[in-house]
């Protein structure tokens, strides 16, 4: 499952990542989360909808990007 | 305490729609964040106990009025889930075919008569609809279901009063989870009990709840509908609950503090529930079998969403008027 | 055919369409038992009862927001709200509930409600009962607007809004409230979205709504005994849906149209139809679409004051004659 950067505010239009709370290789839980991210005025985890293994992180921490990019890869288990 | 008397075909019922209401309301986020939800919506993760309470205690023909925070309320009612998660993607399977979004959730055939974005604005309506069911003499009653910050609106009071003085159907409830948008609804109100506080001012009885508990949910919804229903006029039940998530899509509730949300969390309502049941003799089995069918369900419901086409242009020309036309001019 | 004031034709258009359905209702605020503030609906409530003809609170929240309740429940409402400056009040339920209820909910709901108010300036009441606000209404998609000009269009026009499974804002005005005029006996109905032409003439076309109606007769008349200029006038009734055919078939036979406006200068009925026509019959225009109106101003309450704002007869004629000696 590709996560991708949501767009959390009603008119934001890119979104950094602050924060991996996970690195490739690791197991993840549906619901657990995966990333913190800062947009304009907001700053709040992201969840992962699955349960899997990461398999790709491909924006680094501190990298803003625009919505929609994606961000990481989850190998569903 | 002493327990609400709820027939065991019915607690089912209450665990399995708070189930729904939950797991359909989490898919909603996730697709949020796959950006296949535009727009905003606003969750009710944590209050689906007020939803399945009154759903239960409802006539399929008896009216509800929601807010914006109304996927719950929908659902419980009898809405199919690809109807609002398509929706909310914009889809045509949407139950509005996509005219309408998040916000303003409608099922007419289910007794939704809309959910409204503008604050307060559809305890009046749900006021005219009990009046229509009294004047028709039909025994339909009205819900409107509303936060706390509702209770501060101009709204609020012309439709407390109206329903008072003209004795009509209809059933007030205020979903009471603390907060006005981002601000503790305490800092905003003259009253402690932002709903429950003000019955008084209209003559009527003054009831809190806790609304993370569907037993008394229910009990309260079925003897206030039943007064309703005998003409016995209004009712305004204040439901203490609280939202797992932010005001909206945009809001991590960061304005709220942890212990708080840890402490609410301990009074999940669906978690409560379970264990309620389990503790009355209902086998982990039947439990189970409830929770993997809502998840089939929302499952199911998300790829036939998903795989609905977005409307057609024309689409947004229709049903201004009731001939299904939008023309101002000849 | 019978002579009724405007004020009798308004109870008397309301009684026939209860007589003849009865999901009909009627309230407001005064409006049953004191037969309304204006007296436009005396005899109704002791006709058909407490029942269908209801008082209300000062809410006028409640009463749009009650309306729209019943009418989505299968009634037909009546609603009052007394003067037309309060809707502002209730704003929200004209422009974002009512108006969009029926869209957003993609045809499952209809809303088949009338909404009367008393507008219009004449009586001295100051700048916030005095307004003429249909215009305001105009601007809002998903409503229909109606200004009768006599008794005979206030009771057809009101019967037919009532018919209509639309919502329909119905602006009654105060000053014609003790006018009279025919009015046909039996069952009477006009159909919403038509407008009327009263007056032929083969010089220029004067269209006007409402209370301005008979003013821009008046003005027809002296332009025709004292200019030999000869007016057509073209009272518009209902603003939305607009004869647009209509107004463009007159302003083509002329070529020098004029509109008569009680709303204050912008954005007035007539800049939309002024906008049609210069834009749909342009080569048969002989000189520009001139706008009469109230100037940008609230509206004075002294009597001498208010009488000259609002645009007067005389004024009428003056404007009229100084744009066709201009072109000359």
């Amino acid at each position: 499952m590709e996560i991708i950067m949501p767009q959390v505010g009603e008119t934001v239009t890119e979104g950094k990542v602050l924060v991996w709370h996970k690195k490739v290789g690791d197991s993840i839980k549906a619901d657990e989360n995966l990333f913190e991210l800062e947009s304009e005025k907001t700053i709040m985890d992201i969840p992962s909808p699955v349960a899997g293994v990461v398999t790709a992180i491909l924006v680094e921490a501190g990298e803003t990007v625009p919505i929609g990019t994606k961000l990481a890869v989850i190998k569903e288990t | 305490m002493t327990a609400v008397d709820v027939p065991g075909p019915t607690r089912l019922l209450l665990y399995r729609l708070q189930v729904e209401l939950r797991y359909c309301e989490k898919r909603a986020y996730d697709l949020f964040l796959q950006n296949l939800v535009k727009g905003t919506s606003h969750l009710a993760l944590g209050q689906e106990a007020i939803a399945a309470g009154f759903a239960a205690a409802m006539n399929p023909d008896d009216y509800t009025f929601c807010t914006y925070r109304g996927h719950h309320h929908t659902l419980a009612r009898g809405a199919p889930m690809v109807g609002v998660l398509g929706e909310l993607m914009g889809r045509q399977c949407g139950l509005m075919a996509g005219k309408g979004g998040s916000m303003h959730l409608t099922s007419v055939k289910h007794g939704v008569m809309g959910s409204y974005a503008i604050v307060g604005a559809h305890l009046p309506i749900a006021a005219g609809a009990a009046w229509s069911a009294q004047y028709r003499g039909t025994k339909q009653v009205a819900v409107a279901f509303f936060g706390d910050g509702t209770t501060n609106i101009g709204a609020f009071h012309e439709a407390l009063n109206l329903a008072a003085v003209w004795k009509l159907p209809v059933i007030f409830v205020c979903e009471n989870n603390m907060y006005m948008e981002y601000t503790p609804i305490a800092d905003v109100t003259a009253v402690k009990h932002p709903a429950a506080d003000r019955a008084a001012a209209y003559n009527l009885e003054r009831q809190v709840i806790d609304g993370n508990d569907a037993d008394i949910v229910f009990g309260a919804a079925r003897a206030a509908i039943a007064k309703a229903r005998e003409g016995g006029g209004p009712s305004l039940i204040e439901c203490l609950t609280y939202r797992h998530s932010g005001h909206s899509r945009a809001d991590p509730a960061k304005y709220r503090p942890p212990e708080e949300l840890a402490e609410w969390m301990k009074r999940d309502p669906v978690a409560t529930y379970r264990k309620r049941l389990l503790e009355q003799g209902v086998a982990e089995t039947t439990l189970a079998a409830i929770e993997a069918e809502a998840m089939a369900k929302v499952n199911e419901a998300t790829e036939q969403a998903k795989a609905s086409p977005t409307p057609a242009i024309e689409s947004a020309f229709t049903d201004v008027w009731a001939d299904g036309g939008c023309a101002w001019r000849n | 055919m019978a002579q009724l004031t405007y004020r009798d034709a308004v109870a008397a258009g309301i009684a026939q369409e209860m007589a003849r359905d009865e999901r009909v209702v009627l309230f407001g605020e005064d409006t049953a038992a004191a037969g309304g503030v204006f007296k436009t609906t005396v005899g109704l409530y002791e006709k058909f009862g407490p029942k269908r003809v209801k008082d209300t609170p000062i809410s006028e929240l409640a009463i749009l927001g009650a309306a729209m309740g019943a009418a989505m429940t299968g009634l037909r409402p009546v609603a009052e709200i007394m003067f037309s400056d309060f809707l502002a009040c209730c704003w929200d339920y004209v422009a974002n509930e009512i108006a969009k209820t029926r869209y957003m909910s993609n045809g499952q709901i209809t809303l088949p409600l009338v909404i009367r108010t008393a507008n219009g300036a004449g009586s001295r009441f100051g700048a916030q009962h005095s307004q003429s606000v249909e215009n305001w209404a105009m601007a809002v998609p998903g409503i229909k607007v109606v200004a009768p000009s006599s008794p005979a269009d206030v009771k057809g026009l009101l019967a037919a809004a009532i018919r209509d499974p639309d919502p329909v804002l119905f602006f009654e005005h105060k000053s014609l409230l003790a006018t009279k005029g025919e009015v046909p006996d039996g069952e009477h109905i006009e159909p919403l979205g038509k407008a009327k032409v009263l007056r032929a003439g083969k010089d220029i076309t004067i269209i006007a709504l409402a209370a301005m109606v008979p003013r821009a007769l008046k003005a027809a008349e002296t332009l025709a005994a004292e200019h030999g200029v000869e007016a057509a006038v073209i009272d518009v009734r209902t603003l939305v849906p607009l004869d647009a055919q209509t107004l463009l078939a007159e302003s083509a036979r002329t070529g020098r149209v004029f509109t008569v406006e009680e709303n204050p200068r912008l954005c007035g009925w007539g800049a939309e139809i002024a906008s049609i026509i210069q834009e749909e019959c342009f080569g048969a225009l002989k000189q520009p679409v001139i706008r009469i109106t109230t100037p940008h101003i609230p509206l004075p309450s002294s009597d001498q004051l208010e009488d000259t704002v609002v645009p007067p007869v005389t004024r009428i004629v003056v404007e009229i004659r100084q744009a066709l000696e201009k072109r000359r």
